[in-house]
């Protein structure tokens, strides 16, 4: 249907930081609920996303789209939440290096642990 | 036959040195997993101060001694001021968030109490919440901006706490922060009682560590334990890298039979320790200089 349907975010969950990945996915489904193609989610007094709201946000919005074709709008959000969202979209496929060498301290000797702990 | 009961001492803090309260913990761990006792009697009385590193620590194991059926208790304590703090902090319980209404208290303190979050996602949403307040509205990062500090405290303590919910199956985890004004740091302990790191990669078909040093580094790595897409992993090696390189921060894990440190005056180094000791789940402290100022942008860690 060619529609809006405007959600206020602190109504579905009464947070200024949203933290769980759960509760992005909560939202896309509550949102996604509704005959309106367009959906749009006013980020009003959202002050913090954490990263793993952020990717799961990213997710479930995409999945919205390719499964439904309903479009997620974002609205009257800060600044911490556009560059926490714009960060983790640059993730999304990119392989991490994962090829470093960490030192390793076999010790298993009391007197060992304790010179290696009290010195850092 | 009477129950075989060991009386422990708890020694002095001595020294701010995050590895002494780290050393200290693995020595009562030694002690109590290699006695075959069914009582602990925890003495406090060469004590009257710990830092909260060595408490958060101390709960993790008082916990997992419980939790395998020894029964602990506590000695030459009460009447103390040293006592009010134990109370003030909830040692001994720790403190859900989700029905405590006189969280307020904290804001005039320079510590929060010992939150024992439920990974379950509803009240995990409201207690770290409640957590983030605290500690927001207690301290003063004086070379940060508010900004910078509230999202470096929020990333810390989602992303961390979200790990334990993801990954330790654990049906708790703690949060617990003091401020150390004179000092000029803060500590921030997260940790649960769950299945460790290690384990954690079991159920992975993409990263399978031979031993738990392989798994540490994994982890500090960001391989996800997770079979899914790139952009899991993050938490765990961003925590770190925000705190060692972006705010000259000391992270010190503890899991299992090791320790992983970076920061201060180690550099990413895999500890593997006696013969005796272990922590089941995982222990995490980040230490934070108050004089910090964040090197680069905040939002270059996120990626």
């Amino acid at each position: 249907m060619n529609c809006t349907h405007s959600i206020l975010l602190t109504d579905f969950i009464n947070q200024h930081s949203l933290i769980t990945r759960e509760a992005a996915q909560a939202l896309i489904e509550y949102a996604g609920d509704t005959a309106c193609r367009q959906i749009e989610l006013d980020f009003t007094g959202v002050d913090f996303i954490s990263r793993s709201f952020a990717d799961q946000f990213h997710k479930e919005k995409m999945r919205l789209w390719q499964t439904a074709s309903k479009e997620v709008e974002i609205v009257n959000a800060c600044d911490n939440v556009l560059e926490m969202l714009k960060a983790v979209s640059k993730t999304q496929d990119e392989p991490k290096d994962n090829s470093r060498q960490f030192a390793y301290i076999d010790v298993g000797s009391r007197p060992a642990v304790k010179r290696f702990l009290l010195s850092i | 036959m009477s129950a075989l009961q060991i009386n422990l001492p708890i020694p002095k803090a001595s020294q701010d040195n995050l590895g002494h309260a780290i050393f200290k913990l693995i020595q009562l761990s030694k002690i109590v997993d290699s006695a075959p006792v069914s009582i602990v009697q925890l003495d406090f009385s060469n004590t009257r101060f710990q830092y909260s590193c060595f408490l958060a620590g101390l709960h993790l194991l008082i916990r997992q001694w419980r939790a395998i059926g020894k029964i602990v208790t506590f000695t030459n304590i009460d009447s103390d001021p040293f006592y009010n703090y134990l109370c003030a902090i909830k040692f001994f319980d720790g403190c859900n968030g989700e029905t405590d209404s006189d969280l307020d208290v904290y804001k005039s303190k320079t510590y929060t109490p010992v939150f024992r979050f439920s990974t379950e996602p509803k009240f995990r949403e409201r207690c770290v919440n409640v957590a983030i307040d605290v500690i927001f509205g207690q301290t003063n990062m004086t070379g940060l901006s508010s900004s910078d500090f509230k999202n470096v405290i929020d990333y810390f303590i989602s992303e961390l706490t979200n790990n334990i919910a993801d990954h330790s199956k654990s049906s708790h985890g703690i949060v617990f922060t003091q401020v150390y004004p004179q000092k000029g740091f803060m500590d921030v302990t997260i940790g649960d009682n769950g299945v460790g790191i290690l384990s954690s990669y079991s159920s992975s078909t993409k990263f399978q560590p031979n031993n738990e040093k392989e798994a540490i580094e994994m982890a500090i790595q960001g391989c996800s334990t997770k079979d899914l897409a790139e952009s899991r992993g993050y938490g765990l090696s961003q925590s770190r890298n925000l705190l060692v390189k972006g705010l000259s921060g000391i992270f010190c894990m503890w899991t299992g039979r090791h320790l992983f440190v970076d920061g201060g005056k180690a550099n990413s180094v895999t500890v593997r320790i006696e013969e005796g000791a272990n922590l089941n789940g995982c222990y995490l402290n980040l230490r934070l200089p108050l004089s910090s100022t964040l090197v680069g942008d905040f939002y270059d860690y996120m990626s």
